[in-house]
C-alpha cells in the first residue's frame, strides 16, 4: 500500500515511535500526577519531559503551558468554548475545518469569514484587517487547509491579532511538525496540535498550548491536586486535564518530536513539498486532470494537494486509486468551507498528503494509476 | 543542614521545580504532600535541603507557582 493520506494521520510511523511506545505500556503504566511512589513519579517525569520537548519546539514560555487533550479537534473546542463569552465576535478563514466551524456555529457568538487568497497573502491579511471589529475577542484559523495544502500568513496574523488587542488561536493541525511555528515570535496565544499527524504519535492525543488563560473548562474531574476543593485547579495544565492523560500516546509524541526534531523541519518540508510540487506538475500535464490550486511553493503551500479527474466523482476515483493499492482521500474532507470556495462542494476532490516517509516512486506509481483512471 | 517542604500542588510545577532547582547544584527530591496546605487534599512539594533564599527566588522568578514552605 502506497500511503498518501497523511493529513488525516501519518499512516507509518518512524521505529523509535513504536519503541517508545512499546516501552511505555512495558514500563510506564503507573498513573502520573496521582500518587506519590517511584513509578508514579517515573511516568510523571516521563510527560513532563514531552511537555518540555513541545513547549520548545513550539516556543511556549514553559512546559506547563502544554496541555494534552483527547485530539486537535478537542483543543479547538477547549479554546472557542472556554474564552468566548455571549456579546463577543469571532473572526476566522474561508478554509477551516469543522473542527473549527461546528464548534463556533455551537457558542451562538457572531462570527466573520476572512478570504483566504490561493495566490496573494497581501489579500488574505487585509481581509483579516477589515473582518477585525472593536468587539472581535478572538481570530482563530487554520495553519494550512487540509483540503488545499494552502498556508495562511500565520504571523502576519498573530501581529495583527497583537496589535488589535485580539486573541489569536492556530490549528495547527496540518503544519505542526512540518513548517516551524514558534509561538512566541508568530504571537500566538493558543495553539490546538494533532500529534498523530506530522509529530508521528500515536492517535487519541490532542496538544493544547495556552499562553492566556481559558476561563471556562470544558471537563471538569480529578486532577491529582487539591482534591478536596470542589473547583477545577486554576494552574495549568491540570486545570485542562481532568482524568486520566493517554501516557502511551504522549511518551510515543516525546518520541515523534525527537523523530521530527532529528530529521529538521527544513528537511522535512523540503522534501515533502517538493514531492507535491512533482506530483503538480506530472498532474498537470494530463488533460483530464483539474487541479484547483497554483503549483505549491515553499512557504506558501503545505504538502497537500486536491484534484480531480473531469467526469469522475472524487470518491470514485479515491476507491479505484485503492483498489490500485494507493490511499488517497475523496470527499469533503470535513471541510466544506475550503469546498465551497473552490465550487467543489458538490463533488468533493481527491486529496493526497505527503509525510517524510513518501518516496518519489511511490509518487510516480500515483501519476500512472491516475492516468489509467 | 536545613530541610524544607517547598509546596506546589501540582506534579508539573513538582518537577519543573525539581529540575531547576538540580540545575543550580541544589538537593532536592519530589515528594507526595504529607502536611500543610493541601495535605488532605492531594498534591505534591519539592523536598529541599539546603538554602531557602535562593531556592525560592529561582522558583519565583520560572513562574513555579508555589502554595506554601514549611521547615521539616
Amino acid at each position: 500500500m502506497i500511503y498518501l493520506d497523511n493529513a488525516a494521520t501519518t499512516g507509518k510511523k518512524p521505529a523509535n515511535v513504536i519503541k517508545a511506545v512499546d516501552a511505555a505500556l512495558r514500563e510506564y503504566s503507573a498513573n502520573p500526577g496521582r500518587s506519590g511512589h517511584t513509578a508514579s513519579l517515573k511516568t510523571a517525569a516521563a510527560v513532563y519531559a514531552a511537555r518540555e520537548k513541545a513547549a520548545e519546539l513550539f516556543g511556549a514560555s514553559g512546559p506547563e503551558n502544554v496541555v494534552f487533550t483527547l485530539n486537535c479537534t478537542h483543543s479547538i473546542n477547549c479554546v472557542i468554548k472556554g474564552v468566548l463569552k455571549k456579546n463577543d465576535h469571532v473572526v476566522t478563514s474561508s478554509l477551516e475545518h469543522n473542527s473549527v466551524m461546528r464548534p463556533l456555529v455551537k457558542t451562538g457568538v457572531p462570527f466573520d469569514i476572512a478570504r483566504v487568497s490561493l495566490t496573494d497573502d497581501r489579500l488574505t491579511l487585509s481581509e483579516f484587517e477589515r473582518k477585525i471589529r472593536p468587539e472581535t475577542r478572538l481570530v482563530i484559523c487554520t495553519g494550512a487547509s487540509n483540503v488545499l495544502g494552502k498556508m495562511l500568513p500565520v504571523a502576519q496574523i498573530g501581529a495583527l491579532c497583537r496589535s488589535r488587542g485580539v486573541l489569536f488561536a492556530l490549528d495547527a493541525a496540518q503544519i505542526a511538525g512540518v513548517v516551524p511555528v514558534n509561538m512566541r515570535e508568530m504571537n500566538i496565544d493558543y495553539l490546538c496540535i494533532a500529534p498523530h499527524k506530522g509529530l508521528y504519535a500515536p492517535m487519541g492525543l490532542g496538544v493544547l498550548i495556552c499562553e492566556k488563560p481559558i476561563e471556562n473548562t470544558l471537563t471538569e474531574g480529578g486532577t491529582g491536586t487539591n482534591s478536596i476543593e470542589m473547583v477545577q485547579p486554576d494552574s495549568l495544565p491540570e486545570r485542562l486535564e481532568s482524568g486520566t492523560v493517554n501516557v502511551p500516546a504522549i511518551i510515543g509524541l516525546s518520541a515523534g518530536i525527537d523523530y521530527v526534531n532529528r530529521l529538521t523541519l527544513d528537511r522535512i518540508y523540503s522534501h515533502e513539498l517538493g514531492l507535491c510540487a512533482y506530483l503538480y506538475r506530472e498532474l498537470s500535464k494530463i488533460e483530464r486532470v483539474k487541479l484547483y490550486t497554483p503549483e505549491p511553493a515553499a512557504g506558501a503551500y503545505a504538502p497537500v494537494l486536491s484534484f480531480n479527474v473531469y467526469g469522475k466523482n472524487s470518491a470514485e476515483l479515491a476507491q479505484y486509486l485503492s483498489d490500485s493499492g494507493i490511499a488517497v482521500r475523496g470527499g469533503l474532507h470535513c471541510a466544506p468551507a475550503a469546498h465551497r470556495q473552490i465550487g467543489t462542494l458538490g463533488e468533493g476532490t481527491v486529496r493526497v498528503s505527503v509525510a517524510a516517509f513518501n518516496t518519489l516512486q511511490e509518487i510516480k506509481m500515483l501519476v500512472n494509476a491516475v492516468k489509467r483512471a | 543542614m536545613k530541610r524544607y517542604i517547598i509546596t506546589t500542588g501540582t506534579v508539573t510545577y513538582a518537577i519543573k521545580g525539581r529540575d531547576l532547582l538540580r540545575q543550580k547544584g541544589f538537593n532536592v527530591k519530589i515528594e507526595r504532600i504529607t502536611s500543610g496546605k493541601g495535605s488532605a487534599g492531594c498534591g505534591y512539594s519539592i523536598i529541599l535541603t539546603g538554602e531557602l533564599n535562593d531556592a525560592e527566588k529561582i522558583l519565583r522568578a520560572a513562574g513555579v507557582k508555589i502554595l506554601e514552605i514549611n521547615e521539616k
